[in-house]
């Protein structure tokens, strides 16, 4: 894992690096200096420390990485732990939110229609679910801003005020991109869900399961529900990785200062710090991650412990 | 197990409740916008001002005080950011144009400069300026406080002039001297008439140094501590920004609201939509959102900004570009009637020359290139490219829209030169537009200036456009219309003329700036300064809009 984690470093780093445009170009323009001359632009890259030897700055970032020192940011100056430490807290509320209805919604929209195959529910969730994977889930905050925004004002339709000052005010803010978030999310369990129990479903232990006269409930839970879960474990760790790194459109359309924007905005400034810094807390978050799910396949299927 | 499941998860939600209430309010921020100034009104706002004479220009008088009716005070003015300012708004030597324009709620000048160019005193009561001996001399005002309590007075212009010199942002200044406790000299190495109009802009807030100097540079950049008509509350990065009335303030009777907040909003639609709500006082759109808006009748205001332009290679001498009767071509195949009709949703306007809407730049007589396809392939074949050239136009779209370059390539295909469009990430423009490109042009807009000679030393000096030929007859017009005393119509004009019959430049729509107010909403600064700067001690609010 710590081999992995060093290759992520390294990519992030190099990658970023290769990017076409010069931070310092990006930084000059902001300070609206088209006036000033090659051999302060030259001052300035030195005064960054950006004239240095690739390699030597990658070692120096990743020493100061080590001790939770991020760097500075080249465009606003300020730390860039600092910036993960205030957006990653919001970005973890919405997408744990999302994470959690996707499971507590999905994974049972999955078993019914699979235990139900062929009937309405099964066409009616399925379709639901075909619906929910295929919508552009920017295209979908637009428009329940516009009908519990604007419409029927029902709702605030951007920001992000903190939970703690403003609970209920908090909760009215998070409900519509919450909701986006979640709506692929539990989409993407269902159809996993449904294909996989369908296999378990027909596997020679279920038969027997039934033949030794169990109920549905237990069949279900106790017998094809563990080996059914598998993928859908696997697919919702990557939901769950993907979540530290934000997601960009919702947190664009409704205004949240969340982990997707501060990446965003840093990469269109070539910000490297900034860059740097979120990839590599979300590839520290998705190595976790994936350990985690490897280590709850062998609680799913004990095939694995003993293999 | 279950167990187990249930309260891992239930702890990630209150792991991420518990850090989100921990994230404090962040202070400064993000991404720098290229757009620039200037405008001259050209609708007047339907916004009535308040009952009170605008300030003076007389370099020897004071801004008047008002007599404001008590109606007028109260209220918390709201606005949307696209994006919030990516650098420091309290550190004016580190801040970027965006910063600076937010931060002048709290941060104030010597002086402020109306787009009719007249000055206007404002930390300073009145000046002199030495031409000859290279000298700027400024009285300062007495009695003037900064938000923490410290007194305003020459040793703090000083020290926040010399800062300015330190990094790089007063180039034809050598030193600031302090004559006595509210007079100061600025000492120059060159005169420009940029050089007096230049302080009302750039770096040269006035920021407490006391402030500073007792709590260090990382608090001074979060925490814009001058003089202001408003106090810095908070900046939450990419969220919102918040000012409250400074009671204090040195000018009687402002300011009028009880404070400031914007909200960072980056998509165009929730903007619009919040405006719609209500949430918005006032909001600058564009393209069919500002149709929209105006359709639904609220109140706008339209100036006219800078001018869209392409910029050949034509400092490069293997370009087709560097042939002029190219860049006529080009000109000449440019249907701009067409593309402000269709693509400008009635806002958009043709512009032949750079900068049509000002009336120091405006030429009246000059010899346009109306759309003429058969005159534009007869200049290539003159120029021995009958068979036409393959081209590009680098362009970064939050500059210009991504459709009006679309369009431009297809009328250019029309006559023989295939323009493949490229819409680069910011990054790349930037190396396009600080390295160079060659055989293709660059799709940039041209800000205007409150001094449009800003404009030649702003753009086509120092390292921007480097592919771009400036002969010597430009340079020598450029140099002449910056060393007049006053800005001079006929100097301006000299220089916009020879753009022209070198086609340096291609203009082809002028910029407008579209801003929308909510009923009850009076913003009279957008009638005597650049509507993307907000006059803040000017502005007020009926009793409805509180």
């Amino acid at each position: 894992m710590i081999i992995v984690l060093l290759l992520v470093t390294i990519i992030v780093f190099f990658v970023v690096r290769f990017l076409p445009g010069d931070p310092i170009l990006m930084y000059l323009t902001s300070e609206d200096l088209e006036e000033i001359t090659q051999e302060q632009v030259d001052i300035i890259r030195h005064d960054l420390g950006l004239d240095r030897n690739l390699f030597i700055q990658y070692f120096d970032w990743l020493g100061n990485a080590f001790t939770g020192d991020l760097g500075n940011s080249i465009i606003h100056r300020g730390a860039v732990i600092d910036d993960i430490k205030r957006r990653l807290p919001i970005t973890l509320h919405l997408g744990v939110l999302a994470f959690v209805i996707s499971i507590i919604i999905g994974i049972p929209m999955g078993i019914a229609t699979a235990v139900r195959r062929g009937s309405w529910i099964d066409i009616f969730l399925t379709s639901l679910g075909n619906l929910g994977v295929t919508v552009p889930i920017f295209w979908l905050g637009i428009l329940l801003i516009y009908f519990f925004g604007l419409k029927l004002d029902l709702l605030p339709i951007y920001g992000y005020p903190s939970p703690f000052e403003d609970f209920w005010g908090n909760l009215r803010h998070i409900i519509m991109p919450v909701f986006c978030l979640s709506v692929p999310a539990v989409a993407s369990a269902v159809r996993l869900t449904r294909s996989s129990m369908l296999e378990v479903l027909q596997q020679d232990y279920i038969r027997t399961a039934w033949s030794k006269g169990l109920r549905e409930r237990a069949v279900i839970t106790k017998h094809a529900l563990k080996n059914g879960l598998i993928p859908v474990i696997t697919l919702k760790g990557i939901t769950l990785a993907n979540i530290v790194g934000g997601s960009v459109l919702i947190e664009t359309v409704f205004s949240i200062p969340g982990m997707g924007r501060l990446a965003v905005e840093g990469l269109f400034s070539k910000d490297y710090a900034v860059v740097q810094g979120v990839m590599l807390i979300t590839g520290i978050v998705t190595l976790g991650v994936n350990l985690l799910i490897d280590l709850s396949y062998s609680w799913l299927d004990p095939r694995v412990r003993y293999g | 197990m279950k167990k187990l499941l249930l309260i891992f998860t239930m702890l990630l939600i209150v792991f991420a409740m518990i850090l989100s209430a921990c994230a404090g309010p962040e202070e400064e921020t993000t991404i720098p916008p290229t757009t620039a100034p200037t405008t001259t009104p050209t609708t007047a706002p339907t916004t009535t001002p308040p009952t009170t004479a605008p300030p003076t220009t007389s370099p020897t008088a004071p801004p008047t005080t008002t007599e404001p009716e008590p109606d007028m005070y109260g209220g918390i003015f709201k606005q949307a950011l696209t994006v919030g300012p990516a650098t420091p708004l309290g550190y004016p030597p580190e801040s970027a144009p965006d910063a600076y324009s937010l931060a002048a709620h709290s941060l104030e000048r010597l002086i402020r400069v109306k787009t009719d160019g007249t000055i206007e005193p404002k930390l300073a009561t009145s000046w002199d300026v030495d031409k000859e001996n290279l000298t700027m001399t400024f009285y300062l005002r007495q009695g003037v406080k900064f938000h923490d309590g410290t007194d305003f007075n020459a040793q703090a212009v000083k020290w926040n002039f010399d800062l300015a010199i330190e990094a790089g942002k007063a180039s034809d200044w050598d030193s600031v001297e302090v004559v006595d406790d509210f007079t100061i000299r600025i000492n120059l190495n060159k005169f420009t008439n940029t050089t007096l109009t230049g302080l009302a802009g750039g770096a040269f807030q006035v920021i407490s140094p006391t402030a500073v100097e007792q709590n260090g540079l990382d608090w001074a950049r979060n925490n814009p501590i001058g003089t202001g008509p408003f106090k810095f509350v908070e900046y939450e990065r990419d969220a919102r920004l918040v000012f409250e009335r400074n009671d204090d303030y040195w000018e009687e009777g402002k300011p009028y609201l009880d404070g400031l907040e914007y909200v960072v909003i980056a998509d165009a639609t929730v903007r619009k939509i919040a405006f719609q709500q209500g949430e918005l006082h006032r909001l600058t759109a564009t393209g069919i959102d500002a149709q929209e808006l105006q359709s639904q009748g609220y109140d706008v205001n339209i100036q006219t900004g800078g001018t869209l332009v392409l910029v050949p290679d034509s400092n490069n001498p293997d370009s087709p570009f560097a042939d002029i009767l190219v860049r006529q071509a080009v000109s000449y195949a440019i249907d701009r009637e067409a593309l402000a009709e269709g693509l400008g949703f009635g806002f958009a306007r043709p512009a032949y020359q750079l900068f049509p809407g000002f009336e120091v730049s405006h030429i009246p007589d000059l010899d346009i290139h109306e759309y003429n396809p058969d005159k534009a392939r007869e200049l290539l074949t003159l120029a021995g490219y009958e068979g036409g050239f393959t081209t590009t136009i680098h362009t970064f779209t939050r500059i210009v829209p991504r459709d009006y370059i679309t369009a431009i390539a297809a009328m250019l295909n029309e006559v023989g030169i295939i323009t493949e469009p490229d819409f680069p990430e910011a990054g790349k423009y930037t190396e396009y537009r600080f390295g160079g490109w060659s055989n293709a042009m660059l799709g940039h807009g041209l800000a205007a200036f409150d001094n449009l000679n800003t404009t030649w030393d702003f753009y086509f000096g120092g390292i921007a456009f480097p592919s771009l030929y400036k002969s010597d007859a430009f340079r020598a017009a450029a140099d002449a219309a910056l060393a007049s005393e006053t800005i001079d119509p006929a100097l301006v004009q000299q220089v916009i003329q020879i753009i022209h019959d070198e086609v340096m430049v291609i203009p082809y729509l002028e910029e407008v700036v579209v801003t929308f107010y909510q009923d009850g909403v009076h913003d009279p600064g957008i009638e005597d300064y650049m509507a993307t700067t907000f006059i803040s001690d000017l502005a007020w609010l009926e009793p409805e809009q509180r």
